[in-house]
This record gives C-alpha cells, structure tokens and sequence, in this order.
C-alpha cells in the first residue's frame, strides 16, 4: 500500500532533482526579492519626500504675509496623496495616477505628477512589484512544475504502477495537489515573509489588511495549482500538458485582464482628455457669472434692503466670490460625476474578464486591500475636492465680513493663513475597502469552488481511465 | 519539396490544438483591433479639439484686435492670447500604443504658463484600465505570437527523436533539414495569418495619415524577423539531443526571460539608475518663489486689478515676473527632470539590447510614432515653443505697447514635423541574430546521426 506522503514525498524529489525547476525557482525567489528591496526603497523615499514638501509649504502658506483672501485662495494649498505601506507590495494604480491636486479658487483640477509621466518606457509589461511577481510569474512556474505531475506518471507508464501499488486512484490528484502546493509554499513563503516585514517597516500597516491579501493571494495561486494538476491528467504527455497550461496561463495572466480594460473602454468608453476639458471649460463659461450677472447684483441687494452696492454691509466682491465658486462647482460636479460613473461602468465591464480568469478579480482585491486601486485614489481627488471648498469658502467668508469698501484691496493677516486646516487624506476603512470588492471576493469563491471541481473530475475520470 | 510542404500543411490542418491556437491569435488581434481603432480615434479627436483652440478666447481676442477697442481693454491682449501646441498624430498608434495611451499631444500656451505647468490638466483615462495594460498588435507580435510559434515548433524535430522516426530517417540518408523546412513553412505562416490580417483590417479602415502605409510596411518588417528569429530559436533547441518535454520547458524558459522578467527588470534598474528628482520639490519650490515675488498676487484678474490702461498694465507685469522668478527658481529642477529622462531612455535603450523582443518592441513604438523619444521631442518642442510665444508677448507687455492685428497674426506658430524615424540598426540586429542562430541551428541538424 502506497501512503500518501510517499507520494508527495515522491513529487519533492523529482522537483529538486529537475535542476531546471530549482533553477527557475531561484530566480522567482531572487526577483521577488529584489522587488521588495526596491518598493520599500521607493515607497520610504516617496514618503520623506512628500512629509518634507508637506511641511516646507505649510510655512510657506503661514508665512505668505498680509495679502487678500483671494490672493491667498488662487496661491491655495496642495494636497498630496500618502503612499500606504501595503504600496510596497502592490503598487496597483499609484503609477498611473497623479499624486499631487493643486486646490485653487475657480477650478477642480486634476491630479498630477504621475509617476508614469516621468518613465521613460514605452514597453509596459506590469510594474516590477511582489504582486506582479506573485500574480505573473509564480502561477508561470506552478503551471510548468504541474504539467508533468500526472502527465510524466502516464509518459513513463508509472501512473499504472502506483495505482496497482495501492494509490487510491481518487486521492492521487489530492496528494499531487499537496506536493504542488508544498512546492510553491517553498518559493513563495520566504517572499510573503520578506515582503509583509518590508511593508510592516514602511509604515503603520494594519495587520488586517496584511492577512486578508496575503489570504487572497494564497487562494488565488491554490486556485492555479488546482487548476493544472486537474489539467496535467489530460495531456498524454509532458510537452503537451506544458503547453495547454502556458497556453491556460497566458489566456489567464496576459489576456483576460487586458480584454477586460478593452471591453470596459468599449462599454463606456472615456472621453479623449482634451475634449473632456475643453467641455468643462465651455460649460464654466456658460455658467452664470456674477461679475457680469446684473441679477445677481440685484438679488444680494433685495436680500440686504439697500439701494447700493456701496451701501452693502459685506464685502460685494467677496459675494461675487462666493457665488462665482458655487457656480463652478454646478459645472464640475456634473463633469466629474460622470467621469466617476465611466471609471464605475468601466469597473463592472471589466469584472467580465474574471469569466476568463480569477486575475482579474484577485487584482481588484489585492489592489483594494493595499488602498492602491482606484476607489482609493477617486475617494483622494473627492476629499481634496471638499478640503478645496471648504478653504476657498473660508477665505471668501473672511472676505465677505471683513473687506467691506476695501475690496480687492483688503488684506487679511497671517492668522487667517494659521487657522485654515491643513490637507489630511483619509484611506478609506477597510469595511469600505472590502465592500467595494464583495463581487470580486464572490467571483473567487466561486473559482476556488470551480477548480476544486475539477480536481474531483479529473480524479474520476483518471480512476476511470486506469479501471 | 512543394509535395512535403503540401503533405504538412495537411497534417497541420487535421490538428485540432493548431485550430486551438489559431482561434486564440484571432480573437487577441480582433481585441487589438478594437482597442487600436478606439486609440486612434481617440488621439484625433482630442487632437481636433486641441487644434481647434478656447473658441471663447480666440472670440475676446478677435474683438480686441479691432482698432476701435479702447487701450484699457487692447492692454489685455497678450494676456487673453492662448496659443496651442498639437502634436502630429502617431502614423501607426493603433498598431503599438507605446506611449500614446499617457502622453499629452496637446496643450495652450498662455502668458501664464510656465514649463513645469504645460501639461498639467490633461490626464482623464481610468487608471485602472492602464494598470491592466494595452493589448495591441505590438504586444501580440512580441508576446504572444512568439509563444504561439513556441507551441506550434517545440517537437518540430525533438518528438521524432523521442518516437524513434529520425532515426529511422537519418539511417535512410533522409534530410532533417529538408522535413524541417516543409513543417516550418505552414506552422511559420499559420500563426502569422491573424497578425497581418488584422494589420490589413486597421490599415485599410483606419485614418488616412501621413507616412502611414510606409511605417506599417517597416512595422510588419520588424514583426516578420522577430518572428524569424524565435522560429531560429526553435530549430536550434530541435536541434539539441533533447525531449520534446525539455525543448518545451527550454523555450518557454526563453520567452518568459527575455519578454517578461527581462524587461520588467530593466524597467526597474532604469528608475533606480535614473530616479527622477521630486515633483513635490518642484511644486514647494514654484510657490516658494511665488510668495517671494509678491504680496498681491492677482494674476487670474488683471481685468479687475484696474480700470485703466496703466492699472491693467501694471496687474500684467507684476504677473509675468512673477513668472519669471518662479522659472528662475525651478529651472535647475526642470533641468534635472529633463537629464533624468534622457539618462532613463539612454540607459533603456541600452539595456534593451539584453532582450531580443524589447529591442523589437521598441523598433515598432518608433515606427509607430509612439516611442519614448518621439514623445520627449514634443516636450521639448512645445518647452521652446513656450518660450518664443512668451517671448513675443512680453515683449508687448514690457513696452507697453498694444498688439495690432498685423503683430496678432505674426505670433509663432507651432508647427512640428518629426521625421518618421526607421530603425534601421535595430532591424538588421535582430535579421542578423536570427541568421545566426538559425545557421547554428541548420549545421547542427546537418550533423545529425542516428
């Protein structure tokens, strides 16, 4: 009778003995860790950098002197995005984002400074990262080790032998299963351990968040590993079940997610970046103006019972401030309301993908957790946007009480520049984290189950076959 | 000969996983074809629009430019100006994307507007759709088709060796070479057929641009040898005494090292050779510098800083110097930034050499119009056009003089024709390599013995 850690003991051997394997093995383990080192190195960099220029233009602001409000509200704050420690791990959108909202009087701008703006690669194959090497090469290398685990028992005639030797033909793939497993356990673990110290030391990272990745993670490549064991008993040789798996992992890793982003642009598409601006634009310039509008004029009059603007007991100017703001703000909101319901539509289509592969959905999730996707980086540009109106009509009010007659020419002090609040993002919870991927977590759930399946099938059938 | 080539091409026919295969290229290139055409779209339409100017201020200008407008408004004239800078479609973006899907093509240049802000509101694309990446016909022909090739030759010859049928072959005094060269054929232009269909498909339906038809003859030329070569590279590992088992796991080996890790990896060793320097800086020091140069800063509003010539004269020239010291204080910042990226792409393209298919890759975002070179031209371009149209319009601000519509129409115009650039070395390179290794790969097979 043939015991079941024969078999996975079996399996280790030929892994350590298949010198290719090892080999490439190493290099996974080496890539990985090279990825650690230099994420920690840039995430830490990132931080000190944006801590410092954060504090440098905190005494600029305070120091800026007696000027007027809407001086102050045109030079306005910025509002830079912190890096979360899990970036180390998974950099997820962060270089296709911009990391850095200029706050001013009269528009919602844009984030800037994106990282891939200053890259100088025209060859993108997936940012160099634990999570690339985690969701790119390692299922590359599990597939390949897969591919002769039943496959190479039915080439040399041995699958017969064990089965006669009392391997319990529906246990064999389970067992096979384990050994893939402890294999990739091998290489990945000492890269899980690396990276989670490395994110850990980058920052206050919230265990929670660490475990639930890693979890996904684990799952998504147990979903792999099941997935070509259950395919290496269909191939009647090695080379054949190698190249259905690379051909499965290539559908998997380097197809689905980009017919995802293809279907998600067909679906609703996103407008070309000039045409958006320049619609916000035209809009902004139809849009009431209360430096022209006489009715505004006449409005603000009646509201205060006077004959004259002279004879407000505010600042006119400071109103016409005011109004101009709520103006625009009609203006944006629409705009990037219906940028934000794109980027939404575009979301949902390219959850489609995860029918192709669980990578997709496993992206949103690692992403999620890691506060690097693209929730995340909307609920940054939303609450810069909201710090934006609550500073500019600040200082607009400052305006209204205080610059009556003067104006323009009214200038506030530096305490009105110490008593406005500074810029400070708020990540998103976890609770928020998570429900914003429940589908993808679902979608997992149900790929986990799938491939489980079809471990049992392919068990079946395999007992089947030699009955 | 032709009787062999025939007889495989049957054999390859009857083969379901080569039906398999084929399906798979063509529905990726349907997906590339797609995406091209809504990029390419994309990039002209934005390009129109962009073309097309701030309709409204054009309008104020216009109506300035009339002898009849008081000076108190004509002043404002160099301050309304906004000139545009469009960058010439890409030939072939719907082939490679490169660079296309983030690099502005377009911005306005104003009296206001400084190098480190031109292109500052341009960027809308959902990032998560980046982060996915592109799939165009580039990425099919440097990733895809060579594993399809992989598929399709790894037992060209070493399944025979496995069988026992070249033994029996060469004991009959029969060629590998010559039954090498018949499977080739029909495999080599089986995985082909999808690539230069749906070439064919976004050549004839896709914008009718300049240099466009010669570029996707240079494009397919550079598809066509890097195909070429890894086909060389499969009869080389035939040619080894391996099993089909190792040839398979030897050429995906290969690919996965020369297409995914390597590039990545250089990727990685560029930013960290090159790091760009901080954009925080450069914002902290802009605005160090702007509150240094003023304590009444209204530069949105010199129409309401006065009511009269001298006042709304006075408002524009406190705004430009203020300009010019937030220039001055960023420029050794901006000089960094452009030294680190010419260092990156020096250090890139030299690397690249490392890898066979980012050599290719990059061959092909050249002959697109979509490589990193192109798109750094545009930068410096649209950096001097900046300075020459400010250049222009400062000066009437600094004389005080009011523009006429003779000096109105007399502003410097951008008008930038990059050469199409045809990557000569890189394409002989890559020809020669494949050369090599597919005449190692015939000696060694002409060596065979049973």
């Amino acid at each position: 009778m043939i015991r079941a850690g024969a078999l996975v003991r079996k399996d280790w051997r030929e892994f350590t003995r298949d010198r290719r394997l090892v080999v490439m093995g190493s290099v996974v383990l080496l890539l990985s860790l090279v990825a650690i080192v230099s994420a920690y190195a840039r995430v830490v960099a990132y931080e000190t950098d944006r801590i410092t220029t954060e504090q440098r233009d905190r005494v600029t602001w305070e120091s800026q002197g007696a000027r007027n409000p809407h001086s102050a509200a045109h030079f306005a704050n910025w509002a830079m995005r912190p890096l979360t420690p899990l970036a180390v791990l998974e950099p997820g959108v962060m270089p296709y984002v911009g990391a850095a909202i200029w706050m001013e009087a009269h528009f919602q701008n844009g984030a800037r400074a994106r990282p891939i703006d200053d890259a100088a690669i025209a060859f993108d194959v997936g940012a160099f990262s634990v999570s690339w090497v985690l969701q790119t090469i390692v299922p590359l290398l599990l597939v390949v080790v897969a591919a002769g685990l039943v496959s190479r028992e039915r080439e040399r005639g041995t699958l017969r032998l064990l089965l006669i030797g009392g391997a319990d033909a529906r246990g064999l793939l389970p067992r096979k299963l384990a050994g893939l497993g402890g294999i990739g356990l091998l290489i990945i673990a000492p890269v899980l351990i690396a990276g989670l110290l490395a994110a850990l030391l980058a920052g206050p990272a919230e265990p929670g968040r660490l475990v639930l990745w890693t979890l996904a993670h684990l799952v998504f490549l147990g979903i792999v590993a099941a997935t070509a064991v259950a395919a290496s008993t269909w191939a009647r040789t090695v080379s054949g079940a190698m190249l259905i798996l690379v051909g499965l992992w290539c559908v998997a890793v380097l197809l689905a997610p980009r017919a995802g982003a293809t279907l998600a642009q067909t679906v609703a598409p996103t407008p070309a970046p000039d045409a958006f601006w320049s619609a916000l634009r035209q809009d902004l310039a139809k849009a009431p103006n209360p430096f022209v509008d006489k009715s505004f004029e006449e409005s603000v009059l009646t509201r205060y019972g006077v004959a004259t603007v002279e004879a407000l007991p505010v600042s006119f100017a400071g109103l016409q401030l005011h109004q101009s703001e709520k103006e625009g703000e009609v203006v944006f909101d629409r705009h990037f309301g219906q940028l934000a319901a794109t980027y939404a539509r575009q979301r949902a289509a390219m959850r489609w993908a995860s029918l192709l592969s669980p990578l997709p959905a496993l992206q949103n999730v690692s992403t999620a957790l890691a506060g690097t996707d693209g929730p995340s980086q909307l609920a940054f540009q939303n609450q810069a946007e909201a710090h934006r109106r609550r500073a500019i009509g600040a200082l607009n009010q400052n305006m209204v009480e205080h610059g009556m007659g003067a104006e323009f020419d009214y200038k506030a002090g530096e305490e009105l520049w110490r008593t406005s609040e500074a810029f400070r993002f708020q990540q998103p919870p976890l609770a928020d984290a998570l429900r914003s991927v429940w589908p993808d977590l679902l979608i997992l759930l149900l790929w986990t189950m799938a491939a489980a399946s079809a471990v049992l099938i392919a068990s079946r059938r395999l007992a089947r076959s030699i009955l | 000969m032709l009787r062999l080539v025939r007889l495989e091409s049957v054999r390859l026919a009857r083969e379901r996983f080569a039906w398999v295969l084929l399906g798979f290229l063509a529905l990726a290139c349907a997906l590339a074809v797609v995406n091209g055409r809504a990029l390419m779209a994309q990039q002209l339409e934005g390009r129109a629009v962009a073309a097309q100017g701030d309709a409204s201020s054009r309008e104020r200008v216009e109506g300035a430019l009339d002898p009849a407008t008081s000076p108190a408004t004509a002043v404002l004239i160099p301050y309304w100006i906004r000139a545009q800078a469009v960058a010439p479609s890409p030939p072939l973006a719907d082939f490679s994307a490169g660079r296309a899907p983030f690099e502005p093509h377009a911005t306005s240049i104003t009296l206001r507007s400084r190098p480190d802000t031109l292109f500052e509101r341009t960027a809308v694309d959902n990032p998560e759709a980046l982060a996915r990446g592109s799939l165009d016909l580039g990425f099919i022909a440097v990733v895809l088709l060579p594993l399809a090739l992989i598929s399709l030759g790894y037992g060209l010859f070493t399944a025979d060796r496995e069988s026992g049928a070249a033994r029996l072959l060469l004991v009959q005094g029969g060629s590998p070479i010559r039954l090498l060269f018949a499977r080739s054929l029909p495999r080599f232009l089986f995985a082909l057929t999808p690539l230069l269909v749906a070439a064919a498909v976004l050549l004839v339906t896709g914008p009718e641009l300049e240099a466009r038809w010669s570029a996707a003859g240079w494009w397919l030329l550079v598809a066509l040898v890097l195909a070429a070569l890894w086909w060389a590279v499969i009869l080389l590992v035939n040619s080894l005494r391996i099993g089909a088992e190792t040839a398979a796991l030897t050429l995906v080996s290969t690919w996965a090292l020369l297409t995914l890790v390597l590039p990545a990896a250089i990727t990685a060793t560029v930013q960290v050779a090159y790091p760009p320097p901080s954009r925080f800086e450069q914002i902290a020091t802009a605005r160090a510098a702007e509150v240094a140069s003023t304590t009444a800063w209204e530069n949105d509003h010199a129409d309401l800083a006065s009511e009269d010539f001298e006042g709304r004269l006075a408002s524009i020239r406190k705004t430009l110097g203020i300009g010019r010291a937030v220039e001055r204080a960023t420029a050794p910042i901006a000089q960094r930034f452009d030294e680190q990226l010419a260092g990156q792409q020096r250090v890139a393209r030299t690397l690249a050499w490392l890898s066979p298919p980012l050599v290719a890759a990059d061959a092909m975002t050249m002959t697109a119009g979509t490589d990193v070179g192109r798109q750094l031209g545009f930068r410096r371009m649209a950096a001097g056009y900046l300075s020459d149209v400010k250049a222009a319009l400062s000066g009437f601000v600094d004389r005080g003089d009011v523009m006429t519509r003779s000096e109105y129409d007399a502003l410097p115009t951008f008008d930038w024709q990059p050469q199409p650039v045809r990557p000569i070395w890189r394409l002989v390179a890559l020809a020669l390599l494949a050369f090599a290794i597919g005449a190692i790969a015939v000696t060694r097979l002409r060596r065979a013995h049973p």
